[in-house]
């Protein structure tokens, strides 16, 4: 209890640390009587100080832009409470009761095992959530946002009662407003190959979430599925060389 | 009838919120606060929906004034800029303060803690203090999504509250 209890200025001793990633801390706890998760971004001693503070700043208002572009594109993020840039912090809602699509597929792909299950099952299980999957990148895309790093630890799935949960986009540090063709293409490829590294088992499920993402994104989607093409031919190229 | 949170714990601040009906001096109080005799931001309500809304806003407002980066003079203009997404000063003061006429109207006080000023205040608006689950009956929809520029499609992943505090903390760097 008592190391992941932390006081951190403005924080208090009600917020915990729930993960150390590559370039932020998050916390979870109440900030003005709600559930919130503070993503502070820690400065990396490697860079100056100057450079350091600028590309931060940078991130942070990438972030707060995009999930701000989502909610006006009709696409599910958190609301933000502060954005702070002298602490280096957002203050977001707290996507409560979710859970990662990499949690959520990593759970289902145990249970199928234990159960007995064979991969066709799991797959159509899982299917109508690649299907929602795809439709809010195919809206995400339509809108011009590109994510920048689309991995199923970015994307939480919350039970809203329905037979399809609802699926909302989170970390939107390295994304941007951008129409280019490339970008939405090398957006796709990062996922591709983020379903193929963590879930082999299922990475069939990249083509149901093209599908859906096709509906969704009809005016460019021909020449984004080339592009991905390319990209992927490229990847390959890289993979033999390096 | 009372609404008060706590802001942010760096600053050790609170926020008294108070809703006030058939006020009959509406002219003397945005003179005495624009003097900085009568410390407190007086808030129209047809453009607030929730009273978190207020609460973001003083909130981004205390820190501002903590970290020196105050666009506004006061802590009551601040809030009312950071209420407003426009980034023209003049404009968002007359467009969330009250006008002289005005009989509906929000107080919102901000205290350090153990501070406690709301009384004396509130004393010198003559009017009728409102339970302040009563906003939703002065709030105007049709307006708020106006003023801050929300389509209906946005209300289908997003309740109107989420909509409007997400755009008040990012309107220093964005556009919608
Ligand atoms: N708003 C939120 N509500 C609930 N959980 C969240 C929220 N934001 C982040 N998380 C949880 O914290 C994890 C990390 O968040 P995020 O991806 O924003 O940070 P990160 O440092 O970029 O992490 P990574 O390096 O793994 O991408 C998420 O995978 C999710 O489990
Ligand atoms: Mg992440």
């Amino acid at each position: 209890m008592a190391d992941d209890c932390v006081k951190v200025g403005g924080l208090g001793s009600n917020f915990k640390l729930i993960k150390q990633g590559a370039e932020a801390k998050l916390y979870k706890g109440i900030y003005l009587g709600r559930p919130t998760i503070v993503k502070e971004r820690f400065k990396k001693s490697y860079r100056h100080v100057d450079l350091d503070n600028r590309l931060t700043k940078e991130r942070m208002k990438s972030e707060a832009r995009a999930i701000l572009k989502c909610k006006a594109a009709g696409i599910c993020t958190p609301a933000l409470y502060l954005v702070d840039f002298e602490r280096r912090r957002i203050y977001m809602e707290e996507i409560q009761n979710s859970v990662t699509v990499k949690d959520y597929v990593a759970q289902m792909s145990e249970e199928a095992v234990n159960g007995d299950a064979d991969t066709g099952d799991l797959l159509m299980k899982l299917n109508p959530i690649a299907q929602e999957i795809g439709r809010v990148l195919g809206k995400l895309h339509a809108n011009n946002i590109i994510h920048g790093d689309l991995t199923t630890s970015n994307m939480l799935l919350v039970n809203n009662g329905k037979d399809i949960p609802t699926v909302v986009l989170i970390d939107f540090g390295l994304s941007h407003v951008e129409s280019s063709i490339e970008d939405k293409g090398v957006d796709l490829y990062v996922l591709e190959r983020a379903l193929i590294s963590t879930h082999a088992n299922v990475d069939q499920l990249f083509q149901v979430i093209l599908s859906s993402y096709v509906e969704e994104n009809k005016k460019q989607c021909r020449e984004i599925l080339k592009k991905l093409d390319e990209v992927r031919a490229r990847g390959r190229k890289r993979t033999m060389v390096g | 009838m009372i609404y008060k949170a706590e802001l942010d714990f760096d600053c050790h601040k609170s926020l008294s919120l108070f809703l006030l009906k058939d006020v009959q001096n509406a002219a003397e109080i945005r003179e005495m606060v624009t003097k900085g005799t009568l410390h407190c931001c007086v808030i129209k309500p047809c453009l607030i929906v929730h009273p978190f809304q207020i609460v973001i806003a003083a909130n981004k407002a205390v820190i501002s004034k903590m970290q020196d980066r105050m666009t506004t003079r006061t802590l009551s203009t601040e809030i009312l800029y950071n209420l407003s997404i426009s980034r023209n000063i003049t404009q968002s003061l007359m467009k969330f303060g009250i006008g002289e006429s005005d009989k509906t109207m929000l107080v919102s006080i901000i205290e350090e803690a153990g501070e406690n000023r709301s009384e004396i205040i509130l004393s010198h608006f003559k009017g009728v203090l409102c339970p302040i689950e009563e906003l939703c009956n002065f709030s105007d929809e049709v307006l708020i999504k106006m003023a801050y520029k929300i389509k209906d499609s946005e209300l289908e992943v997003s309740s109107l509250t989420d909509s409007i505090i997400t755009r008040i903390v990012t309107s220093d760097f964005t556009s919608v």
